[in-house]
């Protein structure tokens, strides 16, 4: 029985980190594109 | 427990790593298909005031949605005047130019952005379907000068777009110019333009921009902007073209009037100088800067293929020219009119013969303006797709 809390639960962690571990990814292209839109608005820039 | 802590590092940077290249691949498949639903246009909230920057590839996918084989895409670029500003989505005259032209052998295309360039936006995604061998009418308008490049406008990150994903032609001069126009930049503009085209050298692998702006356009959109308030997080389908019909004519021309005639003046002023009895001479120097930046900042194969169109202003603002600036306006028109058609681009004017009532503005058309843009411009593409250049398209691309 302890055994198989014991399996449970790093295998929830494991999923845990996984699933964390998605999104930063996500996160960090997602940030590729922030970084890269120009902070100026296009008003100043086109007239 | 240290073994568990380690795994669950191993797992946390295995996610990482999935979730980055999934995104990537996303990117990826985006980019084959992504494009605004029933497009006619790209209005304010999907153009770069609402921060939203069409990526190359959804451009393309644009000019291509519509086309099958034996058919010519008459893709529509330049500034806000070929956009339509003035005149409200149903009564677009692109609209009425894919009416007059019919559906058969012809697919019109409204790329224009505004405030853009005859080079910029539009003229490059021509450029790349006249690379992969589609048959291409680019019609952009302009006013007397020479034309700006495609690099040094506001929409300039559609250059290093499509120049770092090679979709462009091969055209030594153009990349020789953009050396050189780097090389002359202020510091800090310099660092500007590095960091554009850095961002889109890794958008060329990464695909960043065609995920996230798919994201932006269908699902939701992650980037605050006062064009969408107070519904800034709704994805860009949701909104619909603002543009209204022009006022009544009698409420159209509100603007001050000093600035209105300074600009409408601006567009000649400076390109003649009075000669004997009242005769005009344009200045040989801007003749000449024109016929120089001609060909370094169109490619040839666009050049055979592209109608430009010098517009003027609204009637209202050319009828208070003095009769001497009105002859200065009809001499210089007609001596750059000549000198693009001799770089090998056809060329015409259009508005000279306009009422007030087909203006919106002191510059936009109505949408009685536009439907003779339409009626004159459909004329010009069947005049350009009679010739040899275009011989080959029944039947095949």
């Amino acid at each position: 029985m302890k055994l198989l809390e014991k399996v449970k639960s790093l295998l929830s962690g494991r999923a845990a980190s996984l699933l964390i571990g998605i999104a930063i990814g996500v996160l960090l292209h997602y940030m590729f594109y922030r970084i890269f839109l120009p902070v100026q608005p296009f008003i100043y820039v086109a007239f | 427990m240290k073994t568990a802590q380690r795994s669950s590092a191993y797992f946390l940077l295995a996610g990482t790593v999935l979730g980055f290249l999934g995104c990537v691949f996303l990117g990826y498949q985006t980019a084959n298909y992504s494009k605004p639903k029933n497009f006619k246009r790209f209005y304010q909230r999907l153009s770069l005031d609402g921060q939203f920057f069409p990526p190359f590839p959804m451009q393309e996918h644009l000019a291509l949605a519509r086309w099958s084989p034996g058919k010519i895409i008459v893709l529509v670029g330049g500034d806000s005047v070929m956009h339509g500003i003035g005149q409200p989505e149903e009564r677009i005259w692109t609209h009425e130019l894919q009416k007059r032209l019919g559906e058969r052998r012809y697919v019109v295309v409204n790329l224009a952005l505004r405030g853009a360039n005859a080079a910029e936006g539009g003229a490059l995604v021509a450029e790349a379907l006249i690379k992969q061998g589609f048959p291409v009418i680019y019609v952009a308008n302009a006013r007397p000068g020479s034309p700006p490049p495609a690099y040094d406008g506001a929409y300039r990150y559609i250059y290093w777009d499509a120049f770092y994903k090679g979709r462009l032609l091969p055209f030594p001069e153009r990349e020789a110019d953009v050396a050189a126009w780097i090389s002359r930049l202020r510091p800090d503009e310099r660092r500007k333009v590095e960091e554009l085209a850095l961002a889109e050298r890794f958008d060329s692998l990464l695909r960043f921009q065609s995920l996230w702006h798919h994201v932006t356009y269908r699902h939701f959109s992650a980037t605050w902007n006062s064009i969408v308030l107070p519904r800034w997080w709704e994805p860009r389908i949701r909104f619909t073209d603002p543009e209204p019909e022009p006022p009544p004519l009698e409420y159209r021309y509100r603007a001050s009037e000093e600035e209105m005639m300074r600009i409408a003046r601006g567009y000649t002023e400076g390109l003649a100088r009075a000669g004997k009895d009242g005769v005009w001479v344009v200045d040989r120097g801007a003749l000449e800067a024109l016929s120089r930046a001609i060909p370094r900042v169109f490619p040839a194969p666009l050049r055979t293929r592209m109608l430009l169109i010098l517009h003027h202003s609204s009637p209202h603002y050319l009828a208070k020219l003095s009769p001497a600036e009105l002859r200065r306006d009809a001499t210089v028109y007609e001596s750059f009119v000549r000198q693009w058609n001799l770089s090998g681009v056809r060329t015409f004017e259009l508005g000279n013969d306009f009422d007030e009532i087909d203006y919106a503005d002191r510059v936009h058309l109505s949408p009685s303006g536009g439907s003779k843009m339409a009626q004159r411009v459909a004329r010009e593409v069947e005049a350009l797709a009679a010739t040899e250049l275009f011989k080959t398209t029944e039947g095949g691309k």
